[in-house]
Formats: C-alpha cells, sequence, structure tokens
C-alpha cells in the first residue's frame, strides 16, 4: 500500500552542429562554412532538395526575366475579403478573373494579391464555401493597382444546395496532408457534453484519439506533443479542460481551424508531425452582438462589435459544475472540495488605415481541482495557459505582404499531493516570448515567395517538493531562431512545385538544425491531382503525458545531452472531385522519428540525476493510408473517413529494443459523420466510429516475491512478453443529436441541441488491470463512456 | 473521363489489397508463455548469509502457491569474492523444504560483508546445460552519526531527524528505503491517513517507503546525511524502529521497475502498457540482491488535540 503513495510522478543526429557560439553571432569565422559543408556530407536527400530548390528558383527568375510580356508595367489587384454580415476576414477564399486563368487565394489575414493583369476589363469573380459568389466589373489600367476590398454575403438556405464550394477553395483545401474543419462542423456534430474543436478534428482520418475522455490530437502515428497548435500564431502548450477531457479552445470564439496532417510546409516548425493553426474570430464589424449557451457541464458567453476603428471579441466560458458538487457533498463522500475550469478569449482589431492593420489577442485558461480523498489526503490539480500575442499586418507593396507579430506564453501546471502530512508538489512551467515576420511575395504569376523568421526565449522549469525540500530544480533558458524561405513555382497548368527550407537554431544544448521540404504536384484532369511531398522535421521539446490524465502533463526541452528529435515524412496523395459535390481523397504516408526523448518511466526518483539522465531515448516510424469521401452539397451531406494505419516506437532496453505499437495505435479506423437538414428549424447529425482494439500488453505469467525484508509483504510481478502485442476488442460508438432553431421572443435567435453519446451504450473497453488479491489473479475492465444524453441551448443576439 | 474512372478503380482495388494484406496478417504477434526459473535471496551487510529461494513461474491465469512452484534438488552456492575481484569462498547450501536452501551447517552464522561482491550460482535439476547465476555487490555499511530529534509530535512542526554516516558506493548515488515496523501497533494507535488507507490495522505494522535518492536529504560539510523522516512513513504512534536500507543495484532495479506494472508508482506508461521487471539474473527472473540497514528507534507523540 505504502509503495504507491510513492512521490509525485516523474514520472546521433545526421544534422548537428555545435559550434562553440552560436553560429549565427560569428560570421567572419570558418566554422560555419565547414559545418554546412559537414552538414550535407552524408546527406543526399538533402543535397538533392536543396538542388531543387536552387533549380525552381532559377527557372522562376528565368521565368521572370525572359518572357518580354512580364517587362512592361502590368496591373494589379488586392484587398481583403470579408463577411458582409460581421465583417470576419475570411481566409483561404478564391478569387479568380473570369476567362482568364489568372486568380488568388486570401492568405491567413484575408488578404489577396493577383499581379502582372494586362491593362483592360474583367470580371473577378470572389467565392468562399457557404457565401454567395461576387462578381465584379473592373477595368485596369497598365500599371494601375486597384484596391478591392470586398464583402461576401452568406449563402442563404436552400434545401438542395447547402454548401456552395469554389474550385480553388477545393483546392486549397485539399493540399496535402491539409484538412479543414468548419465551425459549423465543430458545433453540429454530437459531442460529449459540448461542442469541442479537437473532438470534431478527431474524427478527421489520420487522426486518432487516445480514449473517450481524452481530446489529445494523436495524428499519424504521432502522439500529442508532436502536434504544432497554434492560436492566433501563438504557441498553445497544453490545449486541454477537465483532465484532457476537451479542448480550451472555445467553439464561440473560433473562426478558422486549419489541420495539416503531415508533410507541412516550411512556413512551420518545431514539431515532427503536424500543425493544428487556429484562429480566434475577430469580430463583427457592422454591429453588436453575441451569443449565450447553457449546457451540461458549462456555459458560455460571448459579445462582439464594431468599435471606433475596428472590432472586437470577447468570449468566456466556465464549468457550471458547481451547484451539482454541493447538492452531492452532503450525501457523498469524496466530492471535490473545488472544481472549476474557465478560459477566456479576447480580441481587438484596429483597422482604420488601408495598408495597415493591428490584432491584440489574448487568452487565459485555468483548471481547478481540490479533492479530498480519505482523511488526511488530498490533491490539488491546477493547470492552464496563458497567450498574448500582438499581430501587425502591412501592405509594403501591391506584391509584397508582410506580417509581424509578438507573442508571449505561458504553460503552468502545478498538481499538489499531500498524504498523512506529506506533501508532493510540482511546478513546471514553459514561457515562451517570441517574435515573428512572414513575407509573401508574389512577383509574377507563376511565382511566389514567401520567407520569414521566429525567435525568441524559451525558459522552461521545473521544481518538485518532497516534504517542504526542493528535491529537483530544473530552469533552462533557450534563445532560438527559425528562419525559413518557401517558393511556389507553376510551370504551366498541370504542375506545381513547392520547395522549402527552414533552419532552426536553438541555444539551450546548441543545435543548429535544417528542415528541407518539397512538394510536387501534378494535376491530371481539372478536377484529378496528384501529390508527392517529402519533408524533415525536427523537435526540440517533448511531452510527458499519461494517456488516462492529461493534468499531470509535463513539458521538456533539449539541452546538453538530449538531442532534438527529427523525423523525415514521405507523402503522396491523389485528389478527386469528378462528381459535383463531392470529394474524394487518398493520401499515404510513411515517417520516421528519430531521437525521440522522453522521461525514464522506471525512474523512482529524478533527484540529483543530470538532466541528460532523467530520459530514455528511442526511435519510431509510422506508415498507413487515409481515405476521405466528402459530400459537400444538398440537404443530406458530411464525410466517411478511413484509416489503414501502423505506428511503432522503440527504446533503448526495452521491451528487449524491438518495436512495439503504443497503445493509441489503431490499424483500422472509420468515421461516417453526416448532416441532414430536416427543414429550416430542425436539423439532425449522427458520428459513427469504429476502430481496431488498442493496444495492451497480455500478461503471460507471473511469480511473487515471498520474503521482501522491508515489510515482509508478499510482492506480485507479471510476466510479459511483447509490450502492447494484444489488442483491446474493437471500438465502435454512435452518437445522434437534433438542433432546433427559433427566436427567442423576437429578441434573439436560439437554438435547443439535444444529442445523445453513445446511443447502444457500447462500453469500450479502456485498458485491463488485476487484482491480485485474487488467487488465480482477476482481470477487470476499466471501461470508457456509456450512453450519455446531453442539452444545450444556446441564444445568439 | 475514361481515365479517371479508371484511376479510380486501380485506387480502390489498391487499397482493398492493402487492407487485405496488411489487416490479414498479424504484424506483431504474441509470445507464448515459457515458464522459467525463479531466484529470491537478499543478502544484508552484517547479517547472516541468507537462504535462497527457488521456483517457477506460473501462468498468470492459474492458481500461484509458492509450495506447488518450488524447485526441489538444484545444487545452490554462493561464491564470495574479495575487494580485488577473487573467489574468497563458497558457500553451499541445503534445501530445508521445497525451494528453500540455506547454507549449510557451519555456515550459516557467517555474516555478509559489506562491499564485497558475492555470486548465485543454481544448477536446476534434470538440465546439465541450464545454469542460473547472478552477481551483487554488498553495499557499505552507515552508521547513525547524531540522532538531531527521535521523539515528536506526529505532524508536528519538527520532524523525526538523524544524521547518518555516507557509504557512497561505485560512485553513485545512494537509492535509499525506510521501513517503518510499530513496537506498540493497535487500533487505537494507528494514525488517521493509515486508518483510512488499510482494512486491518495489522496490515501497516511494518510500511515501507519507494525508493529516494540520496540528493533528497541535506548533505552536511563533514559528508554527512541529514535525514528526516516525512510522517507517511509514520502509521502508528507510539514507539517505532525505523529502518533505512541502502539498496544495490539489483534492489534498487526490481524495485524501481516492479510497481509500474500494478498501476503503482509514478507511472508516464499508458494504461495498459505492461514491461518485464528488471532482474539482474542470468538463466532465471527474481531477486538477487544486497543491502546495508540502520535500524533507529523513536517515539512518535499523539497530537494534544486530536
Amino acid at each position: 500500500m505504502f509503495n504507491h503513495l510513492n512521490r509525485i510522478p516523474y514520472s546521433n543526429a545526421p544534422f548537428q552542429i555545435q559550434p562553440g557560439n552560436p553560429i549565427f553571432a560569428r560570421t567572419v569565422n570558418i566554422q560555419p562554412a565547414m559545418a554546412i559543408i559537414s552538414l550535407f556530407r552524408n546527406y543526399f536527400m538533402s543535397r538533392f532538395l536543396l538542388v531543387a530548390l536552387v533549380v525552381a528558383g532559377a527557372a522562376n527568375t528565368a521565368s521572370t526575366v525572359l518572357p518580354a510580356e512580364e517587362m512592361q508595367p502590368r496591373a494589379a489587384i488586392n484587398g481583403y475579403l470579408r463577411d458582409a454580415e460581421t465583417g470576419e476576414t475570411l481566409l483561404g477564399a478564391n478569387i479568380i478573373l473570369v476567362g482568364t486563368n489568372r486568380g488568388g487565394t486570401t492568405n491567413n489575414a484575408g488578404y489577396y494579391i493577383i499581379s502582372n493583369i494586362p491593362g483592360g476589363t474583367y470580371s473577378v469573380r470572389y467565392s468562399y464555401l457557404g457565401f454567395n459568389d461576387k462578381i465584379l466589373e473592373v477595368t485596369l489600367e497598365e500599371g494601375e493597382t486597384l484596391r478591392l476590398d470586398v464583402q461576401l454575403d452568406p449563402v442563404e438556405f436552400t434545401m438542395e444546395e447547402l454548401v456552395v464550394v469554389s474550385e480553388r477553395d477545393r483546392e486549397e483545401r485539399q493540399n496535402i496532408g491539409r484538412a479543414s474543419v468548419s465551425t459549423d462542423l465543430i458545433k453540429s456534430v454530437p459531442s460529449v457534453l459540448q461542442a469541442d474543436v479537437f473532438r470534431a478534428v478527431q474524427l478527421l482520418p489520420g487522426v486518432k484519439a487516445a480514449s473517450d475522455f481524452s481530446s489529445g490530437l494523436y495524428i499519424r502515428g504521432g502522439g500529442p506533443d508532436q502536434t504544432l497548435i497554434l492560436l492566433d500564431r501563438t504557441t498553445v502548450y497544453n490545449p486541454s479542460h477537465f483532465f484532457g477531457f476537451f479542448s480550451t479552445f472555445n467553439p464561440d470564439a473560433i473562426k478558422d481551424v486549419r489541420l495539416y496532417k503531415g508533410a507541412y510546409p516550411a512556413t512551420y516548425g518545431g514539431r515532427l508531425g503536424s500543425v493544428l493553426d487556429v484562429y480566434n474570430r475577430d469580430g463583427n464589424r457592422n454591429h453588436h452582438g453575441g451569443t449565450l449557451s447553457l449546457g451540461m457541464l458549462s456555459s458560455r458567453a460571448m459579445i462582439e462589435g464594431p468599435h471606433g476603428g475596428g472590432s472586437y471579441m470577447l468570449a468566456f466560458r466556465r464549468s457550471t459544475l458547481e451547484p451539482l458538487l454541493a447538492a452531492l457533498r452532503s450525501s457523498v463522500d469524496n466530492v471535490p472540495d473545488a472544481f472549476y475550469f474557465y478560459d477566456i478569449n479576447a480580441k481587438v482589431n484596429f483597422e482604420r488605415w488601408q495598408n495597415n492593420r493591428l490584432s491584440i489577442a489574448a487568452y487565459t485558461g485555468t483548471d481547478d481541482v481540490r479533492f479530498p480523498f480519505g482523511d488526511d489526503s488530498q490533491f490539488n490539480l491546477f493547470y492552464g495557459n496563458r497567450t498574448l500575442s500582438m499581430d501587425w499586418t502591412h501592405l509594403i507593396s501591391r506584391r509584397i505582404f508582410t506580417n509581424v507579430t509578438l507573442t508571449a506564453a505561458e504553460y503552468f501546471n502545478d498538481p499538489v499531493f499531500e498524504f498523512g502530512g506529506t506533501e508532493f508538489e510540482r511546478r513546471n512551467r514553459i514561457r515562451d516570448y517570441s517574435a515573428k515576420a512572414d513575407l509573401e511575395w508574389l512577383p509574377t504569376r507563376e511565382f511566389e515567395l514567401l520567407a520569414g523568421f521566429w525567435g525568441g526565449r524559451k525558459i522552461f522549469s521545473l521544481d518538485d517538493f518532497f516534504d517542504g525540500d526542493n528535491t529537483l530544480s530544473e530552469e533552462i533558458g533557450s534563445d532560438y531562431v527559425s528562419t525559413y524561405v518557401q517558393t511556389i513555382w507553376r510551370p504551366g497548368h498541370r504542375w506545381k512545385f513547392q520547395t522549402g527550407l527552414r533552419a532552426n537554431y536553438f541555444s539551450s544544448g546548441n543545435y543548429l538544425r535544417l528542415d528541407p521540404r518539397i512538394h510536387a504536384e501534378f494535376f491530371a484532369t481539372s478536377c484529378t491531382r496528384f501529390q508527392l511531398a517529402y519533408g524533415r522535421y525536427h523537435q526540440f521539446l517533448t511531452l510527458i503525458s499519461n494517456e488516462a490524465i492529461s493534468a499531470f502533463d509535463l513539458w521538456l526541452i533539449t539541452d546538453d545531452g538530449v538531442p532534438p528529435s527529427y523525423g523525415d515524412q514521405y507523402v503522396f496523395g491523389i485528389k478527386n472531385s469528378r462528381l459535383a459535390g463531392y470529394n474524394f481523397e487518398v493520401e499515404i504516408y510513411y515517417r520516421t522519428m528519430r531521437d525521440l526523448f522522453e522521461f525514464d518511466p522506471f525512474l523512482p526518483d529524478a533527484a540529483g540525476l543530470a538532466y541528460a539522465d532523467l530520459f530514455r531515448f528511442g526511435e519510431g516510424y509510422a506508415t498507413g493510408f487515409e481515405l476521405f469521401l466528402e459530400k459537400t452539397s444538398g440537404r443530406l451531406y458530411g464525410f466517411i473517413g478511413y484509416t489503414w494505419g501502423l505506428t511503432r516506437r522503440k527504446f533503448d532496453e526495452y521491451n528487449q529494443n524491438r518495436f512495439y505499437p503504443p497503445k493509441y495505435d489503431r490499424t483500422h479506423d472509420v468515421n461516417v459523420v453526416s448532416n441532414f437538414r430536416i427543414n429550416r428549424r430542425w436539423n439532425a447529425s449522427a458520428v459513427f466510429s469504429y476502430a481496431t482494439g488498442q493496444a495492451y500488453t497480455e500478461p503471460l505469467g507471473r511469480s511473487v516475491l515471498t520474503t521482501n525484508p522491508f515489510d515482509g509483504e508478499t510482492i506480485d510481478y507479471i510476466v510479459v512478453g511483447r509490450v502492447n502485442a494484444s489488442r483491446l476488442p474493437a471500438y465502435h460508438r454512435l452518437d445522434v443529436g437534433v438542433t432546433r432553431t427559433g427566436s427567442f421572443f423576437g429578441l434573439a435567435e436560439s437554438e435547443w441541441q439535444l444529442q445523445v453519446i453513445n446511443v447502444y451504450s457500447r462500453r469500450n473497453v479502456w485498458f485491463y488491470f488485476y487484482d491480485f488479491e485474487e488467487n488465480p489473479v482477476k482481470r477487470i475492465e476499466a471501461r470508457m463512456l456509456p450512453i450519455i444524453p446531453a442539452i444545450g441551448y444556446t441564444l445568439r443576439f | 473521363m475514361q481515365s479517371s474512372s479508371f484511376t479510380h478503380r486501380n485506387l480502390l482495388l489498391a487499397g482493398f489489397l492493402i487492407v487485405a494484406g496488411t489487416g490479414g496478417c498479424d504484424l506483431y504477434g504474441q509470445d507464448d508463455y515459457v515458464e522459467q526459473y525463479v531466484v529470491e535471496s537478499y543478502l544484508i551487510a552484517q547479517r547472516p548469509m541468507p537462504e535462497v529461494r527457488l521456483s517457477r513461474t506460473a501462468p498468470f491465469n492459474e492458481n500461484y502457491y509458492f509450495e506447488e512452484r518450488a524447485v526441489s534438488q538444484a545444487t545452490v552456492r554462493i561464491h564470495r569474492y574479495d575487494e580485488n575481484g577473487f573467489p574468497d569462498k563458497t558457500y553451499l547450501y541445503t534445501e530445508i523444504r521445497p525451494g528453500v536452501y540455506e547454507p549449510q551447517a557451519g555456515e550459516s552464522s557467517d555474516t555478509v560483508l559489506p562491499r564485497l561482491t558475492y555470486r548465485l550460482d543454481i544448477a536446476v535439476p534434470g538440465s546439465e546445460t541450464h545454469q542460473i547465476s547472478a552477481l551483487t555487490s554488498v553495499p557499505d555499511t552507515f552508521s547513525v552519526r547524531e540522532i538531531i530529534r527521535d521523539r515528536a509530535i506526529y505532524q508536528g512542526p519538527e520532524q523525526l531527524e538523524f544524521t547518518i554516516t555516507r557509504n557512497r558506493t561505485n560512485g553513485r548515488q545512494i537509492y535509499f528505503t525506510y521501513a517503518t515496523e510499530s513496537l506498540d501497533p493497535s487500533e487505537e494507535n494507528l494514525v488517521p491517513f493509515w486508518e483510512n488507507a488499510v482494512d486491518d490495522y495489522m496490515e501497516a505494522r511494518r510500511i515501507r517507503t519507494t525508493i529516494v535518492n540520496e540528493e533528497n536529504f541535506d548533505v552536511n560539510p563533514d559528508g554527512t546525511l541529514t535525514l528526516r523522516m516525512p510522517w507517511i512513513g509514520i502509521a502508528f504512534y507510539g514507539p517505532n524502529i525505523i529502518s533505512t536500507f541502502s539498496l544495490d543495484d539489483n534492489t534498487y532495479d526490481f524495485f524501481r521497475s516492479q510497481p509500474f506494472q500494478v498501476g503503482g508508482g509514478p507511472g508516464t506508461l499508458s494504461p495498459g502498457e505492461i514491461q518485464n521487471v528488471i532482474y539482474n539474473v542470468d538463466g532465471a527472473i527474481g531477486l538477487f540482491g544486497s543491502m546495508s540497514v540502520l535500524e533507529t528507534e523513536v517515539i512518535v507523540d499523539r497530537p494534544p488535540f486530536e
């Protein structure tokens, strides 16, 4: 018994350059050149990719210089595209000069540029998912740059053609490794207790959930730490509430969610696997409004509106469990003394200038649980995130768009346990202060160049206290700089090449790493694309997380003796949209994970150990393919996603140095998501999920220590073979929901939402544990969620 | 259009083939149960040579009783090596009951010597080739330099505290485990935390902590360590004996890895992911470990207003 009441859980890289000083600080020094030479000495793929990059650039230069028509002064149009109702910028929208092959897409700020247009009169068509197209007639003089800020009206409801998808938007959404999740999907699909961004993302092929209790994203074989999560371009380190049950992103505050499942471009970096880029709403620029939602677990409120020079948005969400807990406390033992979480999102935009736009965004979220269990024992979990960002968008010229962001982020996790008068406390912090700048340059219609940097300082600290003494104290401050260049070259109508190179420097351990990326695309027909991508990725931190509960998440970073993880990704994709209203996508991927570092799980006590001795090191790989069939129009719409996946890990002196599947590995994974619009008021949705059972270790034999000299108790131990070589029963679940929209006494729009999670109450097995008090040992199943009805009510005013 | 349909068909066919080919075969199969020999023995510095237990593992879903799994008629020896690593003495063992072996008469009074290496050798019956062997280096002894406080009020501001000499071993930290034994166990004397934690107060008569590194304690200028007994290690008011164990590598490895199998310990492994205990035995599993121990008697007083 006593042994379970332990202290708080403690729980050859080819690109390594380690000059004595930061490589960028010493330009008059032969070391950098030598280092770069050695960098490529044994790395043919990188050399090939760089050559490809140079060739692409050279080819572009040729195309820029040689054609005489390109030397003529040409016209251009640029501007912002917005939602006419709210004034929100529209990201990834499509702009086409009708009858020509010229066009463009709005960037992450909702800005577009179409350049090198010969003088003349054109029809410019603007289109975006869920909005009516708009066509404007414009006449351009040679050399003229026309500013066209355009607003699109949301599409009116029609029974048969609910969703309009433009070709360019579809193309953007079907880029390799890319997936988008609409806020409508997030709010409409049935979700346990409340709508959640991560729960919706988990339905996409290639994305898995660890359990019903976890909102963590396990993407293409990677753990949650292998996904870079950005909120308004600021890193969020622990995006979960309620022990990881759902994410911190308030769906009322979210405008856009973009997921790069793999082979993501050089514009992003710092994670081995994927990127989830989340943008908050800017706020309604036209009129004041808001929403109020009441749910079983939490309630939300959001207000937005215009101010003198722009717009604002403020969203608040808080758990509403206190009355229930208070009622239980009088009749039930071991009810938490405190149990709440909250988050606040705020954003203010200033848009009084034509070529400049400034926004300030902030987020704060906290979970606090104080739970007495038994006499003289309790725990307190206290964790959360804070972020602050200031974003400045500036048009330097008609062809050059810049974005500068200052960010500050903090993750904190301070669990405290007290057993019989002895206190165990941990304090883990990551503070991250950074500046980033991105530049987009569109010199010709065939060529785009993006470049940027991201630099800052991360301060990681970990303190353990045992019985009042500070037994472990680590603080590592690390400066980091990453810079990238990315080119997009479209030689003709059928080919598109995207090449990039990202350099990352991390001062903690003095690591400089290069990440080449390349992506080639062939448009076989107007509706069929073949895509091939390769990328190398580095990660300078790791998340130590128990899949059972995220409240103990611990972030650790590289340092001397702890090199960054790295991996290569290869992705092949085919995208087809031949049938109107349908998209069909296939992606096949293979990725490696090397120099994985994670907390040695067998360390009983970290006190006094060197930082590098806290870790075990390993490697892994993942492969699989994903099928995605989407229906985007009509009364019945939704998608079917299937994934066949295989993930393996290997750590030194573990599982006899054999590769093994992590628990979250699922061979087959199917999700069917459907929405049916019954009439103007009623909408129904259903989600069915099926997956191979997760991996677990089947005990084979047992023995007992019978004479231990410490307390004389018998000590049972298990003999196993291969780790995680068995499978739990298959997982499947059906969730359904209906929503009814109406009016709240003419004052506001109202929406009732009724959902039933796990309709047939399939008690999926989470894991097995064993009762050694029985002889023979009794196996007990820990099960996941039973049937759960949920009701919610939302007012929009 | 034709080519597009053709592409679709090929794509689906390829997908089904891959699914059938990979999903149909087991890429990472489960091992079968293989019976293994199990040893158990603890050498404690300056105490008599220990008994050795030899048994076999049981299939996980079957009953386990040591007597049923005991291995008899084995040839058991423990060799002692001197400080230069040369064989010094061999202890021959005799089976006193099934699976339990003791040093032969005349040698059972020999004590285990600190800082020396011992080697276990077992020849199992019915096999001329299967040998079991294990090595352990016995930790140095240590002693109490000063008793700062051997009487304290439970959860009072002052803890039980004493200073011990340091017995650094092989350049690594010292790994400690505490065990506390009540000299007056009774239901009335059980402290609240343990009253809630056990069904029968006698279960808490002798309790132990998990492993604690030396660096948890204050290092004094003279090289000694000051240990403060955490209150969680006290289960009964009244007189208690605190045993402080300094562990060898084998014991450390076994006791640091075993708790994770059954859901105890810090646990960063996923639920259901179980690894073998770290054994340092050739030809068998189990533990051939050693330790030195220091015992201190203390008195824990009941808080005045309890």
